[in-house]
């Protein structure tokens, strides 16, 4: 003890203020953490008892009708089901190559002093709400489409041909492939953002490297940097798919809503978190209720198997 | 005929490449300059004080916004302080207490999974346990479907910017005999404070924007509430209301509404990346 | 190093005085996961003097410290076995409160880690845990430390401040007058002038040898010269070994075990 002479008040210490609330702090923290895991298990949970009647009532036909008739109460989910996958497809069909054509400039292009606004810029088009983007879609966008785009498609399209096929539908500017468009845009920012990142993870010496045996910056960006981030960049891609698939506000907009099954690309059609946002308050029957929830299920299903591919694919490795 | 030799056509890809690359560029700035700028177009024309002061009409009268407003600040700010209160705890568990451990890793994912769940099912979930239980729509409800879109933001930044703290500072709080959690809160979370605000900024913004949940968790009110207990009105449902609807006027609102609440949005996110970009200078 | 050969590895550890042991490590085994990091070190630190522990990387001499107050403890996978003897007290024991121990030995990282907080906050964040002072009473306390740390005068007219905005050499002699206002028994120092400038590291090693009138202190540094100017005794430890214990001028001067020759003379390590 003699060590500590010049320290009165070392000897007999009381425990420090606060000490016995550690462990309730770090259940606070774990209980927290929990609430988590069982909001999830609640959404699980709600949906699938929610549409449970719906399910055992038209079983595979659920999926296979594309009958929705809140008249005879008979409900099939097809329509819905198929026009979330159809947009969700083509809206990454037409967002990805824009977004690598982003994320590419950004990293080797891009002027450094205009980096930061142009990244900022392209991440902004992600801050604007769903619902801007549905009201933008319906009344700015859509009649422009129906003029600029459907319109000449359909008069050009060879009597006959698969092209006049694909686009049957009315010239409203509103439908399947505006939809499609719109998605695109608002899923954009995502892909790109991911994928900037992504490449920001290549090693500036191995892409130095390739640029020093005399590449192009096409030739380094297909050969150097595409490979070292390919798993990641499937990954990216899936976040992006999901973001589409449970786009709501936007869709409802501009689809067209309609349940039957989309004949063509200019055609209406309906997406589950449409149909959900449209009928869901006014549903006429606990049967149509119980349908609307058992296609939230399905949407959450799906959402779920394309978000977990994502993170298995993004939490791997950078490359390989 | 240089362009076919080798060399030249190796030039002339590359070029087709940077020329594909910066309009893939331009085209998505092109896209938010046009949002924004007709959403100016349509928008600034019906901008008076009515939109502040008014509550939304009937259609063909005389109204504005101000319900609306005054709703989604009222669900919004409810939701953020449940959200901050949850996330962060949760946060501070994952990168303090949870460490790699299997349930850390599942919260982990499954915070993942609700990060990018689509609201509408967030709505959904929210009107079976807060709506139909309890008989009816209500703001409580409504706040309770943002909280849960806000939570997982949350929480994973504050995850993150806690595990960006030195390791060696976690050990001086122990050193000097501090408990656990006096470390952590005094010391961990104030250091960690900006991205935690960041983070939180973030959420607001994507929740101040959420139809979709609202619909038929809080629903809408013609008349301004304050009732957290009753629907209560706000921003992005009146938008989808008037904006399908069939009168000038109620349309005319909605474009206002649309232009506030991007403009909101759009201003919190330059706000937080300016704040963030202040704090990699200190 | 060829791990296959089986090596043989001598102790050579001198006695202090029973009656001045403050702490004292016996047979101390260390744990990380399954691989073994301290094999069998006994090793006595006399009070009011400074022992530093040196070796080359890898050596476990930050091992042996960070075990002396269990901040180990704060990772699962860590773990020690043995004793370590606070005024005859077996540290390790289960009841034993961590946070009370650490307030008696207290410890000063390598890198300086000043709390976002004012200058002040910075100095009187253990104070406030363990003692109810006067507002009077915590200033007296705050500008003690801080002048047994000789930061006093560089900081005197800015506490309020930031402790962030100090210098290097500044931040980490704050971190010395945090740990020494909590008024510890032991001062345990990891490399603590590894991330400073001569100046600074100059003004921190004059501030322990000021220190040690009143503290146990034990250090770790990679800096032979620093632990001859200012170490009273040294302990040379090697692949998770202790190899040399002994006064410090005798260690360096006149090393018994040659491996203790061979570090200091820089023919490894």
């Amino acid at each position: 003890m003699n060590a500590a002479t010049a320290s009165p008040s070392v000897g007999k210490r009381d425990r420090p203020v606060g000490a016995a609330f550690d462990p309730v702090f770090r259940v606070l923290c774990f209980t927290a953490a929990t609430l988590l895991l069982s909001a999830l298990g609640g959404i699980v949970a709600s949906l699938l008892i929610g549409g449970w009647p719906a399910l055992q009532k038209f079983g595979l036909n659920f999926f296979l009708s594309s009958e929705w008739n809140p008249v005879t109460d008979i409900y099939g989910g097809a329509g819905p089901i198929v026009g979330t996958l159809i947009t969700a497809v083509l809206s990454l069909l037409m967002a990805l190559p824009v977004a690598f054509g982003c994320a590419v400039f950004l990293v080797e292009f891009c002027p450094p002093i205009m980096r930061r606004p142009i990244g900022i810029a392209i991440e902004l088009l992600a801050g604007v709400p769903s619902i801007v983007y549905g009201m933008w879609g319906l009344f700015v966008f859509a009649p422009l489409f129906s003029t600029y785009v459907e319109l000449p498609l359909i008069t050009w399209a060879p009597p006959g041909s698969i092209w006049e096929k694909l686009f049957q539908g009315i010239p409203n500017g509103a439908g399947i492939l505006s939809a499609s468009v719109i998605l695109s845009v608002m899923i954009l920012p995502y892909i790109a953002a991911t994928l900037r990142e992504l490449f920001l993870t290549v090693p500036a010496k191995v892409r130095e490297s390739a640029y020093g045996v005399g590449c192009t910056t096409m030739e380094v960006v297909w050969s150097v940097t595409l490979p070292y981030v390919r798993r990641s960049a499937i990954g990216a891609v899936m976040l992006g798919l999901g973001r589409a698939l449970g786009e709501t506000m936007a869709v409802t907009f501009i689809i067209g809503n309609s349940h039957a099954f989309p004949k063509g690309l200019f055609d209406g059609g309906s997406t589950i978190a449409s149909t959900i946002a449209n009928e869901f308050a006014e549903a006429t029957s606990d049967m149509h209720s119980a349908a609307l929830i058992a296609l939230g299920f399905v949407l959450f299903v799906i959402t779920f198997a394309v978000l977990a591919i994502a993170r298995a694919l993004l939490g791997a490795p950078k490359h390989g | 005929m240089a362009l076919l030799d080798r060399r030249g056509r190796r030039k002339a890809a590359n070029a087709l490449f940077v020329t594909f690359c910066t309009g893939a560029a331009l085209f998505a700035i092109a896209a938010l300059a046009t949002i924004l700028f007709s959403l100016l177009i349509k928008g600034i024309g019906g901008l008076n004080l009515d939109i502040f002061t008014m509550s939304t009409p009937a259609p063909e009268s005389r109204g504005g916004l101000a319900n609306a407003i005054v709703g989604s600040v009222l669900l919004c700010g409810v939701a953020m302080i449940g959200a901050v209160s949850v996330g962060v705890l949760a946060g501070t568990w994952l990168a303090e207490f949870g460490g790699t451990s299997p349930y850390a890793n599942t919260i982990r994912f499954l915070n993942d999974v609700l990060l990018s769940a689509p609201s509408i099912l967030i709505g959904l979930f929210v009107y079976y346990i807060a709506v139909k239980p309890l008989g009816g729509f209500s703001g409580w409800a409504g706040a309770l479907a943002l909280a849960l879109i806000a939570t997982p933001v949350v929480t994973r930044t504050t995850e993150d910017v806690l595990k960006l703290q030195a390791r060696q500072l976690r050990e001086s709080g122990a050193a000097l005999g501090a408990p656990m959690w006096v470390t952590i809160q005094r010391v961990l979370w104030r250091a960690a404070g900006g991205g935690i605000i960041t983070g939180a900024l973030l959420a607001f913004a994507r929740i101040s924007g959420e139809t979709a949940p609202l619909l038929f968790t809080s629903l809408g009110n013609q008349f301004m509430s304050f009732d957290m207990t009753k629907p209560i009105s706000n921003l992005p449902a009146i938008i989808f209301q008037f904006g399908l609807s069939a009168y000038d006027d109620w349309q005319r609102l909605a474009w206002v509404g649309a232009m506030l609440i991007a403009f909101a949005v759009l201003a919190i996110n330059i706000l937080v990346r300016v704040l963030s970009q202040e704090q990699k200078r200190s | 190093m060829n791990a296959n050969t089986p090596e043989t590895f001598e102790s050579f550890v001198e006695d202090v005085p029973a009656d001045r042991i403050k702490l004292q490590t016996r047979s101390l085994n260390f744990y990380y996961a399954k691989s073994k990091a301290l094999h069998d070190v006994s090793i006595p630190f006399q009070d009011r003097s400074i022992t530093a522990l040196i070796g080359p990387s890898g050596c476990g001499k930050s091992t042996l410290l960070r075990a002396l107050n269990r901040i180990y403890a704060l990772y699962p996978g860590q773990r020690a076995e043995g004793e370590i003897l606070l005024d005859g007290e077996n540290v390790l024991d289960r009841g034993v409160d961590l946070a009370l121990l650490r307030a008696r030995v207290g410890m000063v990282f390598q890198q300086p880690t000043p709390f976002p907080m004012s200058i002040y906050d910075n100095v009187a964040f253990g104070v406030r845990l363990y003692e109810k002072l006067s507002k009077a009473d915590l200033d007296n306390r705050v500008e003690e430390s801080l002048r047994r740390s000789a930061l006093w005068n560089e900081v005197k007219d800015k506490l309020s401040t930031s402790g962030l905005g100090l210098s290097g050499g500044q931040q980490q002699r704050l971190c010395v007058a945090r740990t020494i206002a909590v008024r510890p028994e032991v001062i345990l120092l990891d490399e603590p002038a590894s991330a400073l400038d001569p100046i600074s590291t100059a003004k921190l090693e004059e501030t322990l040898v000021e220190l040690k009138a009143d503290y146990t202190i034990v250090i770790v540094t990679h800096n032979l010269q620093q632990a001859a100017r200012i170490s009273d005794h040294a302990a040379f430890m090697y692949l998770g070994r202790l190899i040399e214990f002994a006064a410090t001028a005798r260690l360096f001067d006149n090393p018994r075990a040659s491996r203790t020759a061979d570090y200091i003379t820089g023919r490894f390590g």
